[in-house]
């Protein structure tokens, strides 16, 4: 094995970072609130852009399937559903009616997600900024009044 | 008869991939052998494994190589087979690790380690895929026999053809950084990009950090991770998710170097496939990552995430200490050789199980 020197490595690494003064400013990630865990279905932005897409696709019934059978099973499968069309096709609109309104609506909610997530997360970075300004203009302060 | 048994067969995990290459082994050996799981995953080719509701009548002369990873009522059930049981060791994240994101999960993995200690007494022999997982099994107090094999990987799988979109889009001279595994809190992504973040600042700020690995059961993470990086205010950072083998073989083609800041390694497939891919890789030294290293890569023994910068920075930088680093990760690799480790399992069944 090629000899590599990893604490000769980080010594000189060490030195140039004092140089450079390259600190570790940024905020830890248990700082960052979050929902605690829980049992359920957890929310994933692409899952729920997935599940709307198969609701599109489904949404609509259709009062009609194909028949199979003989001859003779076909012929009474068709004559029994012309002589109920009217009740199935009715009951099956409203259905349709009330899956598009449904869905209508999941949409609206995706949009909004959508846009309260970007808005909370523009305003989550602002106060973080802000409180980093804050902290360094009373580092400056308080060098000054020394 | 050998089988093999496992709580879940799924789709491209590193438990799953060990238990099929171990399959093709044991039937080279001329074994009628099967593998049995308890949930299947669909997308798997249909006969690749049985339900274990159809397990067969076992006697004391049929064998029973058990991958245990996770907690399951499998596990107790495997206790109580009257038949020569093997257990394949792959290590359980400990609860802990994962309490804050998924409650349920952390509930599997602490019965799983309840399920181990009753184990301990039960099995006639363990094959642990790492040092570090041995001495986990010494510790819970298992006396038979261990001993330790690594994952056996295929790799001339990773010979296929990358996909040709994400080579060309990401083959632009920009840094690329990577990190594979499930996105999952043992695994600190969060410590990825804030290293990462620092990298980009301080020394590189065209470089580009890809995390590549689903986030099935820790979405809240995942969101968590996301509301960080907007924080932090750091750019480049792509989450590829769940992505198809050839889209994965894209990346690791594309990658400069492959940063690790997992807290919980079994094993760590993923450091040996950057081995193969010629990637520098810079790792936490915690659980098995140095033994699954073998001494080659970088180590670094903290967490300061401007000295990691800095670490990525100078590898990037230093072409002759980035290939050093690679040299040593292309020696290490021939230990995980498939040929090597086939003939390994081999040795230590024939050793250890059917004329033990």
């Amino acid at each position: 094995m090629e000899d590599i020197n990893i604490e000769d490595i980080m010594q000189k690494i060490r030195a140039e970072i004092k140089e450079k003064g390259l600190t570790d400013s940024e905020l830890g990630f248990n700082s960052v609130v979050s929902a605690s865990a829980g049992t359920g279905i957890e929310y994933s932005q692409s899952r729920y852009a997935d599940v709307l897409d198969m609701a599109d696709s489904d949404r609509m019934v259709m009062s009609y399937r194909d028949v199979y059978g003989n001859p003779l099973a076909k012929f009474i499968k068709k004559l029994n559903r012309r002589l109920i069309a009217f009740y199935i096709e009715a009951i099956v609109d409203d259905q349709n009616k009330y899956n598009s309104e449904i869905y209508n609506t999941l949409l609206m909610n995706y949009s909004r997600f959508n846009e309260e997530d970007a808005r909370l997360s523009a305003i989550e970075k602002k106060l973080y900024e802000s409180e980093k300004e804050i902290e360094r203009l009373k580092s400056k302060i308080e060098e000054l009044s020394k | 008869m050998i089988i093999q048994m496992l709580p879940t067969l799924s789709f491209g995990d590193a438990v799953s991939n060990d238990c099929i290459a171990l399959e093709k082994v044991l039937k080279s050996m001329g074994f009628k052998t099967a593998i049995y799981a308890a949930h299947i995953d669909h997308r798997l080719p249909k006969g690749v494994v049985k339900d274990v509701k159809k397990l067969p009548e076992l006697g004391p002369d049929d064998i029973v190589i058990y991958h245990m990873s996770t907690g399951d009522k499998l596990n107790w059930d495997f206790g109580k087979l009257n038949c020569k049981k093997v257990m394949r060791y792959h290590n359980i994240t400990p609860p802990n690790m994962l309490i804050s994101y998924n409650s349920d999960a952390a509930g599997i993995c602490a019965d799983g380690l309840r399920a181990l200690k009753w184990l301990s007494d039960k099995v006639d022999y363990c094959i642990a895929v790492s040092e570090f997982n041995k001495n986990d099994l010494i510790k819970v107090g298992f006396k038979c026999k261990i001993d330790v094999m690594p994952i056996l990987i295929p790799f001339d799988d990773y010979k296929k053809k990358p996909d040709d979109i994400t080579v060309r889009r990401y083959s632009d001279g920009r840094t690329n950084i990577l990190f594979t595994g499930r996105i999952a809190p043992n695994k600190c992504q969060q410590d990825v990009i804030k290293a990462f973040t620092y990298y980009k600042r301080y020394f590189d700020e065209g470089a580009r950090l890809f995390l590549v690995g689903s986030d099935l059961g820790y979405e809240n993470y995942k969101r968590k991770l996301e509301r960080y990086i907007n924080l932090l205010g750091v750019e480049d950072v792509y989450f590829a998710g769940h992505i198809s083998f050839d889209k994965i073989l894209a990346y690791y083609k594309v990658a400069d170097l492959f940063l690790c800041q997992s807290e919980h390694e079994g094993f760590g497939v993923p450091l040996v496939e950057s081995m193969f891919f010629d990637i520098p890789v810079v790792a936490y030294d915690s659980t098995a990552i140095y033994d699954t290293l073998g001494g080659s890569g970088f180590i670094l023994e903290n967490k300061d995430y401007v000295e990691t910068a800095a670490v990525m920075n100078e590898i990037i930088k230093d072409k002759e200490l980035a290939a050093k680093i690679v040299a040593n990760q292309r020696e290490v690799l021939k230990k995980y050789d498939h040929a090597l480790i086939s003939e390994q399992f081999k040795t230590l069944l024939k050793e250890n199980v059917i004329n033990g």
